[in-house]
């Protein structure tokens, strides 16, 4: 009987234009943005050297060897080439063989830099900041001066050791947790739809019993909203990644998302209320996930919203290859609240049938 | 007319217009572009680099020093757990626990001065390079030497033309166009045409309330949201340079003409598809200037063609060259001109709607 209501729904949800369309043109939306964000990561620091006589400027040469992401070019033409055709670089500077040495001796002298077209107008003081304490670290007896503390660090969180991830990968548990999300709107519509119909009222008077409409309804669910979150992985070529840890964390975080749907179709009197509910849910739900992609964003109280650990999950395990204990937290968080979402949801939702 | 009515009506038309897919679509597309734009052409990515702090006590030059840094945005945390769970969740990328009177050791020298520092395992090598220099000149300076006096001196030379637009800055227009447009047009128009489809606008008129008290509650409510959206989007993309009181002039301006012009087409259209037929055809009219301002290539004075041109050129010269009114007032004059022309069609076309409904009744 669950399979044929499943069928049932699913064609009924498909059979709404309005969101079938935008089910589909969401979906090629998605994977179009994912495709045009930057692949590349930020590893170099844009800074771009040259040395007339790497020869006579040994101790220049070895200071700037240290910062290993400094680009060194074989003559200034080149240098400044780079510096206005591509948009690798920042800042170069070209050190003359006389001032190399004059440098490495600790003598007064003005070295001769260069800001690139596209440094943005804020960053041109800590490039000139750090190209004078670079310049004045080659002597050691100014090194020693400049720099009088002893730092012990400390790494947190996944050492990508300034590998810096991809936009692209950072887009991708946002997708993923945009995709399933969006089905609060399609699922919720669907029963809002049933409800104000009689639909769901007249399969209730027969044989069918409220539990089995509830599960029919939360397979259904679990169908739209997985189904479109496994094309992306299938075609984004993540699937590859963990197969079975991806799976399921993107089936708890479905349950999570189907209780939230249930939630707001018994709150809402119509179909216009189920988009104002569900916009709402969805930009709440939505922020966890965009603060992996702007780490600036990223607060304490954003652990209270569910789809925290949804995203979290997505994001250890698709970008760091995490395993199962790694996201045990996040999963077995997952693996309460969506449950109790769908008990509290189903519950408030029996009220109305 | 009846100003307490209007205010009614208003209260009436944000419940319910509010909720509409329209409302929704309109309000949150601006928002949703704008933030498109700034993901896939990288300049919400191009963020400062960020410090956090902790400072036991006694260290407030120095954390003073690192947080008036331009180039970094340095945040303050009140215990060590604290900057260290921010630094665990990337909030802030490089973390620095000054111990009590760090500052004193490095000035009064001798001693090691101690520190320990936390770097976000996800954090790039540039940001954490360029935190490095500003705390290593902020630490230099502690010391008591002048950065700007070390033996070694740097000069540096610009090359091209500095800070060309961005595809975030070319696209704004656009944004700022579709803001005040689609707020201030497509509001007040669609919950028109949506009134008359359903017969409220007739039943309304039978009321105290007058069909000029109705279509002025609409104008006023797509004025006041087209005004929120375009604040919205110059927040969004950081463009609050210039005099606020003359952009809050502007965006008036603008959303007024916005919201008569959909009075009116929301008055001319008999249904929702003679409306979009409308829109179709005016649409590009009005997302010209904004069209046109993304191919620098193209002449510029194609663009003062056409009416939003008024809104869109004058906003952009008062928030990213901070224009004063006397740069903006003949743009100002012209978007006045095209306001008094509406606003006397809307006129008209509301003692044509009277008299229809006078003979109607």
């Amino acid at each position: 009987m669950i399979g044929t209501l499943v069928a049932k729904d699913v064609k009924l949800f498909f059979r709404n234009r309005f969101f079938a369309t935008v089910t589909g043109l969401a979906l090629v939306l998605y994977l179009a943005i994912y495709f045009l964000l930057p692949l590349q990561t930020e590893n170099s620091v844009g800074v771009a050297i040259h040395l007339e006589d790497p020869a006579a400027s040994s101790e220049f040469r070895q200071r700037v060897a240290e910062e290993e992401d400094f680009t060194f070019f074989p003559s200034k033409d080149e240098m400044l080439a780079a510096l206005e055709d591509t948009d690798d670089y920042f800042v170069g500077m070209s050190v003359p063989a006389a001032a190399a040495q004059a440098v490495a001796r600790g003598e007064s002298t003005t070295l001769q830099a260069f800001y690139a077209p596209n440094v943005p107008a804020e960053a041109k003081q800590v490039f000139h900041e750090l190209l004078v304490f670079m310049a004045n670290a080659v002597n050691p007896d100014l090194l020693a001066r400049l720099a009088p503390i002893e730092e012990t660090e400390f790494v947190l969180g996944h050492d990508l050791l300034g590998q810096s991830l991809s936009v692209r990968d950072r887009f991708l548990p946002l997708l993923l947790l945009a995709m399933v999300m969006t089905e609060v709107l399609g699922l919720g519509t669907l029963i809002v739809r049933e409800i104000e119909t009689g639909t769901a009222r007249a399969l209730l008077t027969g044989p069918l019993r409220l539990p089995t409409f509830l599960a029919a309804k939360i397979v259904t669910g679990l169908v739209l909203a997985m189904g479109q979150a496994v094309i992306v992985v299938l075609v984004t070529g993540k699937i590859v990644v963990s197969p079975l840890l991806l799976l399921t964390t993107m089936f708890l975080g479905s349950l999570l998302i189907v209780g939230m749907a249930f939630f707001i179709a018994a709150i809402s009197r119509n179909n216009t209320s189920v988009l104002a509910w569900g916009t709402l849910t969805l930009i709440l739900f939505l922020i966890p996930a965009l603060s992996i992609m702007l780490p600036g964003l990223a607060s304490g109280w954003m652990e209270l919203v569910p789809s925290h650990y949804f995203a979290d999950a997505l994001h250890r395990v698709l970008n760091f290859q995490a395993g199962w204990a790694d996201v045990a937290r996040d999963l077995s968080l997952l693996a309460a609240a969506g449950p109790a979402a769908l008990v509290i949801g189903g519950a408030v939702l029996r009220r109305r049938l | 007319m009846d100003v307490q009515r209007i205010w009614v009506l208003m209260g009436k038309e944000i419940r319910l217009g509010l909720t509409s897919f329209m409302s929704i679509y309109v309000l949150v597309m601006p928002v949703a572009l704008s933030l498109l734009v700034a993901l896939i052409f990288g300049d919400l990515f191009a963020q400062t680099p960020r410090l956090g702090i902790f400072d036991a006590g006694g260290n407030e030059t120095l954390v003073q020093a690192l947080a008036n840094h331009s180039s970094i945005q340095t945040r303050s945390y009140a215990s060590q757990a604290a900057l260290e769970a921010a630094v665990a969740r990337g909030s802030v990328e490089w973390g620095m626990s000054l111990e009590a009177d760090f500052a004193n050791v490095l000035r009064e020298g001798g001693a090691v001065a101690r520190t320990n520092t936390y770097r976000w395992g996800e954090a790039g090598a540039r940001s954490l390079m360029l935190i490095e220099a500003a705390v290593a000149r902020a630490v230099v300076e502690a010391t008591g030497l002048v950065f700007d006096e070390l033996p070694v001196s740097v000069e540096v030379v610009q090359l091209g033309e500095a800070s060309a637009a961005s595809w975030s800055q070319r696209l704004l227009p656009l944004l700022l166009i579709m803001a005040i447009v689609l707020s201030g047009l497509f509001i007040p128009s669609s919950s028109l045409v949506d009134e008359k489809q359903k017969g409220t606008l007739v039943a309304l008129t039978t009321t105290p309330a007058s069909l000029l008290d109705v279509y002025l509650a609409k104008t006023a409510v797509g004025f006041i949201l087209s005004g929120l959206m375009a604040l919205i989007i110059l927040a969004l993309n950081n463009a609050f340079a210039g005099n606020p009181g003359l952009l809050l002039l502007v965006i008036a301006l603008g959303g007024l003409m916005s919201s008569i012009l959909g009075v009116i087409l929301g008055s001319l259209s008999r249904d929702m598809e003679t409306f979009m037929g409308i829109i179709k055809v005016l649409g590009l009219v009005l997302y010209a200037p904004g069209i046109l301002e993304i191919f620098p290539q193209v002449p510029q004075w194609i663009g003062r063609v056409f009416p939003t041109y008024y809104i869109m050129n004058p906003l952009l010269e008062i928030s990213r060259n901070a224009a004063r009114f006397a740069d903006v007032a003949l743009d100002l004059a012209i978007l006045i001109g095209f306001i008094v022309i509406l606003a006397f069609v809307l006129a008209r076309e509301i003692q044509r709607q009277q008299q229809q409904l006078a003979l109607e009744g």
